[in-house]
């Protein structure tokens, strides 16, 4: 039996001595929320915007469902830090420091190899955001948010918030109010991107909080690959991670979201992901959940013109002292719609992997179709696990079906594998790798690999 | 509820268990829930507005019997069949028959106010203390205080009855009064039997209904147990059908929820015995503007302990219908086994239907899985019977039929299955 991984295996915890620029210190109020905006000069409406999320957050209570949130003290958070001047565009801008935090997770040398464009975000602000020539050229729009808000007023302030209110839930009426940095997307007409863009976000600061708004708009008959990857420091006082993602796709586009999740086990991740596809389109979301002390995120799709399909396709992994709260929504909200709900989790040593689902047909849903399949197992009796996925159907002419298991590592697998000379180690590697498969064959092959060696490393020592 | 009258209902309620010459713990119980049922929250059944449904209306629930209320109804049962049976008609007990045979093997089957008299501590042993508590909601507090019928059955250690008792009660709504009725079976060690109940309502006057139905089952004990509901319209009905399992304990069940009213439903196994093993089996018709909800929840509390969950279920016009299937795993129940299938099929656009199959599970040496679906009737069995020369009506009963079909037949007892099919037939016709 091999050791037990320690906290300090986790790869990415290291953590950097950047000064800060710029930070407003710990707490939130309605005058640091002035400052965060005054600070990156925004129009007025985008801080009355905030200030009216901030009332909501203060008004909303904590989720009560879920996780156990009760450990968040939103009085002992960071909530904006700048650590750099700009957004450079080539990675000999950015400061050496965190430069090199880049270096060590692999992204420019990535970025070099098969991505159309990469973004980095340190803190709460974007550092590094590039796009090749060659995709400019198709009036693809690729940069960090605060920056579309000054570039494309008009189109930003169309779309903001329409598909993810502030009013949604607590978590997402903070990110609302004192939101910085994320991804802005927008595909014109009938472009089609195949190579993936890229954005990579790093929390390096003990009880920060990033609360990045990524907005993307795939318009008609265009298409995009999006991946995000995110890391921390290993520290041992918590720090959050509040995201808000909107998705437009419009008229027959195509939208793929892809995230590794592998924050280290001091982060509260409470995301909110949401799409909307109008008639023929796609969204599709591949999402792993590996790192994190607590996740809750259902990412959703809102199906609302004739044809629309959405797909989710998800890995989650909990180990000590983890808990991942994940799931998806569905909701068929116009005819011929169809959606697919793929979810794979693993508990072990002492981890809590839980799944937890809406699919809802409206009565304009006639002729949807939805598949769901939740998979679970858990490794050994300190773990646990609860599928809670919810069906509900207005309309009679619509099919769903529903599939889902709980179990152990198969014995008989095992011993079958153990049987042709693999070690007990090697075959429940093996096993739980074929458990994981139809996650990591759509996963671009260097995030696959990477997801491989991630589970490969978590295994670790869960034999015994 | 109204209970600004509390002194007189508590009058009544003390007045009611004299008459009956309850004993003391039994009014005492009363007594305890009366005072915990506006503190304590509605049952949490996933998914289902009932909190403006009046479940909660306890007046002229101790209205004196009167004879008025047989007047125009009359029950029979075959004099010669050596069936045991018991029917009550709204608080009275009509008839009773025990066979000789069973009585002599120390079978109890009788009404539940003359089992707390003759048989005070048997009663006391099981009566909400070992499946369902008076205090985990205020829908059991109220039942446990404003009980007004209900049967007790008993069936002694090593005891082994070939016929199926059965249990007929028909709500009165002739008149304005709730119909609170507690089923107490105590299976003891080692015996084994088949026991049938049916709910009917007559008469249309609006009216609550409170069942609660336990099962207690000693270790080794076998019980096949079925029901058929049928309430009327004009009921609002809470059903609570528990099952509490020793040590290999085996308890099918076998439920046709056939109401025409709205209903909330609770039906569990609580595995809390190694080895202890329950199938539910479940059918259920919503029509009209009827809402059923059914929350059928399996623990496993004890090693190698089994819990399956089968239920199948039809939504036609607007009504609606929901299945909330739970297998619950707990810690230490290594080896157990948790599944379920839930499927619900859609007769019109307008039909409601949901499944949420949920599983928490807290121990890893165990396999647990559920199937849900939701649909209409396959478009391509229609053709096929239609090109048969059969009319689309016909061939939407026959499909559903098949759909319910699957279930009944799983059903053991060959009566049982005869009457759902009867009920079925009836019910689409309508």
């Amino acid at each position: 039996m091999s050791e037990v991984p320690q906290l300090e295996d986790y790869k990415f915890g290291f953590h950097d001595d950047v000064e800060s620029l710029y930070t407003t210190g710990k707490g939130i109020s309605e005058d640091i929320i002035k400052e965060i905006s005054a600070y990156k000069k925004e129009p007025q409406w985008m801080l009355d915007y905030r200030l009216k999320a901030y009332q909501h957050f203060e008004q909303r209570p904590m989720p009560e469902w879920g996780a156990n949130l009760s450990e968040i003290n939103f009085d002992e958070i960071t909530y904006y830090r700048q650590s750099s001047g700009k957004p450079e565009r080539s990675w000999d801008e950015v400061p050496e420091k965190i430069k090199e935090t880049f270096e060590r997770i692999g992204i420019p040398e990535a970025e070099r190899k098969y991505l159309a464009g990469a973004g980095a975000q340190y803190e709460s602000e974007v550092v590094y955001h590039n796009m090749k020539k060659e995709y400019e050229k198709l009036g693809i729009v690729f940069m960090d948010t605060d920056t579309a808000l000054k570039d494309y007023p008009e189109l930003f302030k169309e779309h903001f918030g329409t598909v993810v209110p502030p009013t949604d839930n607590k978590l997402a009426a903070l990110n609302a109010a004192v939101w910085s940095g994320g991804t802005f997307i927008y595909v014109p007409k009938n472009v089609k991107v195949e190579v993936p863009l890229q954005m990579y976000f790093r929390i390096n600061d003990e009880a920060m909080g990033q609360f990045e708004r990524t907005l993307i708009i795939v318009d008609e008959g265009a298409s995009v690959n999006y991946v995000e990857g995110c890391t921390a420091p290993t520290f041992s006082s918590s720090s959050l991670h509040a995201a808000t993602v909107e998705i437009i796709v419009k008229k027959d586009a195509y939208c793929r979201y892809t995230t590794i999740q592998n924050w280290s086990d001091n982060v509260y991740n409470l995301v909110t992901k949401r799409a909307t596809v109008a008639a023929g389109g796609t969204m599709e979301w591949v999402d792993g959940n590996l790192g994190a002390k607590t996740t809750m995120k259902y990412p959703s799709v809102y199906l609302n013109g004739r044809g629309a399909r959405g797909t989710m396709l998800s890995v989650a992994m909990a180990g000590e002292g983890q808990n991942q709260d994940t799931g998806a929504k569905m909701i068929h909200n116009a005819p011929n719609t169809s959606s697919s709900i793929i979810s794979k989790s693993i508990a072990k040593d002492g981890g809590e992997v839980n799944y937890r689902g809406q699919v809802t047909f409206s009565k304009k849903a006639t002729g949807s179709m939805s598949h769901i399949e939740c998979d679970t197992i858990i490794m050994d009796e300190k773990s646990k696990s609860d599928t809670i996925p919810f069906n509900e159907i207005h309309n009679g002419s619509v099919s769903l079906e529903h599939e889902a298991k709980v179990s152990k590592i198969s014995e008989e697998q095992l011993y079958y594998l153990m049987s042709r000379g693999l070690t007990e180690q090697e075959a429940t590697e093996m096993i739980v790798m074929g458990f994981v498969e139809p996650f990591s064959k759509e996963l671009p092959m260097e995030y696959a690999v990477e997801l491989n060696r991630l589970i490969a490393y978590e295994m670790e020592g869960s034999v015994g | 509820m109204k209970l600004n009258k509390q002194t007189t209902v508590l009058d009544d309620l003390t007045a009611f268990s004299k008459h009956k010459n309850e004993p003391d713990w039994m009014l005492q119980l009363r007594m305890q829930a009366l005072s915990k049922i506006e503190a304590l929250p509605l049952p949490n059944i996933e998914r289902v507005q009932f909190d403006r449904w009046p479940l909660l209306e306890a007046e002229q629930a101790f209205q004196a019997m009167s004879a008025d209320d047989l007047e125009g109804v009359s029950f029979q049962i075959d004099e010669k069949s050596e069936q045991a049976a018991v029917i009550q008609f709204g608080q009275h007990t009509v008839i009773e028959k025990l066979p000789e045979s069973y009585r002599q093997q120390g079978v109890i089957f009788t009404d539940i106010f003359t089992a707390l008299k003759d048989y005070p501590d048997l009663v006391k042993e099981a009566y909400m203390q070992l499946a369902v508590q008076p205090d985990e909601d205020c829908l059991t507090a109220f039942h446990a205080a404003f009980m007004n019928s209900g049967v007790f059955l008993y069936v002694p250690k090593d005891v082994h009855l070939t016929e199926p008792l059965e249990a007929h009660f028909f709500q009165n709504s002739r008149i304005k009064e709730p119909f609170v009725k507690h089923v107490l079976i105590y299976a003891d060690t080692n015996s084994s039997f088949s026991y049938v109940e049916k709910f009917e309502t007559l008469f249309h006057e609006p009216n609550t209904a409170n069942c609660i139905i336990e099962v207690v089952a000693k270790p080794g004990a076998e019980v096949k147990f079925s029901a058929v509901d049928q309430l009327g319209e004009n009921t609002t009905a809470y059903f609570n059908r528990r099952g509490h399992l020793m040590h290999h304990a085996h308890v099918d069940w076998a439920l046709g929820v056939m109401n025409n009213g709205n209903v909330i439903a609770d039906f569990d196994a609580d595995l809390v015995e190694e080895g202890a093993h329950s199938e539910i089996k479940a059918i259920a018709i919503s029509m009209g503007r009827q809402i059923q909800a059914i929350d059928t929840r399996v623990t496993n509390i004890g090693r190698h302990s089994i819990g399956h969950i089968l239920q199948h279920g039809v939504v036609r016009e607007q009504a609606t219908l929901t299945f909330n299937g739970i297998g619950h795993i707990l810690k230490g129940a290594s080896g157990a086994d948790a599944q379920q299938e839930s499927r619900v099929l859609m007769l019109s656009d307008k039909a409601r239907g949901d499944v949420n199959p949920i599983l928490l599970i807290d121990e890893h040496d165990v396999t647990a899985g559920h199937a849900a679906s939701a649909g209409r009737v396959d478009p391509e069995e229609m053709y096929y019977l239609m090109s048969r020369g059969i009319s689309k009506e016909e061939a939407e009963r026959l499909v559903i039929r098949g759909f319910l079909g699957s279930v009944i037949k799983a059903v053991p007892l060959k009566g049982v299955r005869e009457e759902l099919i009867e009920t079925i037939e009836r019910k689409l016709i309508e």
